[in-house]
């Protein structure tokens, strides 16, 4: 079997409309996923018994079933309580909560990382909480939270290609709509393979750049060698 | 509509075969998983460069793009490529080996990288053979140290397992939407199949979390 370059030239048009749909719902749900999460987490550490009760209840939920029963829950069940949603609007929805349930544990996961007695001699000080929290603990736990945060937008990236089940038009729909017109999965499929490697592969270049730019770990660890080491 | 237990149950018999086919297709996937993972380490570690860039490159491949295209891909395209008919349970249990591969290597090569040095120097100044270093000494411990990340490689596969269902195949899901085509009761199904991925996911990320703290145990390393 010969691969024809004219097929993937013939039909780039519809691949690209799917490919930016699926950037647009990638641009949507990491962010909205990042900012529920950010809730779900400070529930998850709070003090109220009931409140962190729930919040385990959903993250545990989230985790441990897979994204495409979420989906069908969504767009099969949901329904026959009267909430009707257009495909797209309920594949946003899903991989935005999706994403929020593994964010918060990624970033209670930092918040831990960073010693307690950090914590303990911020509050010595007499540092208010919320200054504690944004001056003390979050520019510190950011080396514990972006590696991981790089693999999980990944994951969600690749997640998002489960939507075209529930015929979201984004890249694998089309490239399943453009294969059953050409009938060329060889090509088709190589070429949509391709472009989610550069998705993937420029949104981890994207992370790792700002890893870079705010790793204070490493640059503590640096100047850790300017000390003069006692005894 | 009202939510009608009966249904629940009387689809729960046949659920739970469906769900024992999906532990087996996760299960034998992890199992391939880790062959596929121990070859690409071994390729990893080999001296000839080419070898070496090949086993990059199929490990960003097989991580870097979704796993329901790699489905596709080894259903719909190898076939033609290779003159092969693959049944769909085949296809897809070989897609979810072929990719957990690509992310177990890497448990290994923590693994591997984990064991202190002086393992290797001590076993190599007792004048053991090169299969003896590995096959007694090494792999034994690093076996032990990856056995949570590998449960919990499981508990991913078990996840992923219903992408399946895309390429016929008759696993949990697929059973789910056929009993939903049946009856169209898709609340009292949909429920039941999330309650059951629930309870062998959950088993397993529990399993996960004591084999850790047994491990901590063995070895006081964290």
């Amino acid at each position: 079997m010969d691969f024809d370059v004219n097929i993937i030239l013939k039909y780039w048009p519809i691949i690209f409309k799917g490919l930016t749909l699926t950037i647009f719902i990638c641009a949507i749900a990491l962010p909205v996923g990042l900012i529920l999460s950010t809730g779900v987490c400070a529930i998850r550490m709070s003090q109220n018994r009931i409140l962190k009760a729930l919040s385990i209840a959903f993250i545990e939920v989230i985790r441990n079933t897979p994204f495409l029963i979420q989906i069908f829950l969504v767009f099969y069940v949901l329904p026959f309580y009267g909430i009707r949603m257009k495909p797209i609007f309920a594949g946003i929805c899903c991989l935005s909560i999706y994403a929020s349930a593994y964010f918060a544990e990624i970033i209670r996961g930092a918040i831990l990382s960073v010693p307690k007695n950090q914590n303990e001699a911020a509050q010595a000080l007499g540092l208010p909480a919320k200054q504690i929290m944004c001056k003390v603990i979050f520019p510190q736990m950011l080396g514990y939270l972006i590696p991981p945060m790089t693999n999980m937008g990944i994951t969600i990236i690749k997640e998002s290609s489960v939507l075209s089940i529930i015929t979201v038009a984004e890249l694998t729909y089309y490239s399943q709509f453009v294969i059953g017109k050409a009938f060329a999965p060889v090509e088709i499929f190589s070429l949509v393979g391709l472009i989610y490697w550069i998705i993937t592969a420029l949104f981890a270049l994207g992370m790792k750049s700002i890893e870079n730019r705010y790793n204070f770990i490493a640059k503590i660890e640096k100047t850790k060698d300017l000390i003069p080491a006692r005894g | 509509m009202d939510f009608d237990i009966g249904h629940l149950l009387n689809s729960i018999p046949l659920m739970l075969k469906g769900a024992l086919i999906t532990f087996e297709i996760s299960l034998i996937g992890a199992l391939l998983g880790i062959v596929v993972g121990f070859i690409l380490i071994l390729m990893r570690m080999s001296p000839l460069r080419p070898i070496k860039y090949l086993a990059e490159i199929y490990i960003s491949i097989f991580r870097g793009t979704p796993l329901l295209l790699q489905i596709f891909f080894i259903y719909y395209a190898l076939p033609g490529l290779l003159g092969i008919d693959l049944p769909p349970f085949i296809a897809g249990v070989l897609a979810l080996s072929l990719n957990s591969g690509a992310f177990v290597t890497e448990v290994l090569r923590g693994g591997i990288g984990a064991i202190p040095r002086g393992q290797f120097e001590g076993a190599k100044a007792l004048g053991l053979k090169r299969r003896v270093i590995w096959g007694r000494i090494i792999l034994p411990q690093v076996f032990i140290m990856i056995l949570p990340p590998l449960t919990n490689e499981l508990t991913m596969l078990v996840k992923a397992s219903p992408l399946l269902s895309v390429i016929t195949v008759v696993e949990l899901t697929r059973t789910a939407q056929q009993i939903m085509m049946l009856t169209y009761r898709p609340v009292e199904v949909m429920l039941a199949a999330a309650m059951l991925y629930f309870v062998i996911c959950f088993a397993l990320t529990r399993l996960t979390h004591r084999l850790k703290g047994r491990f901590v145990l063995i070895s006081g390393r964290q």
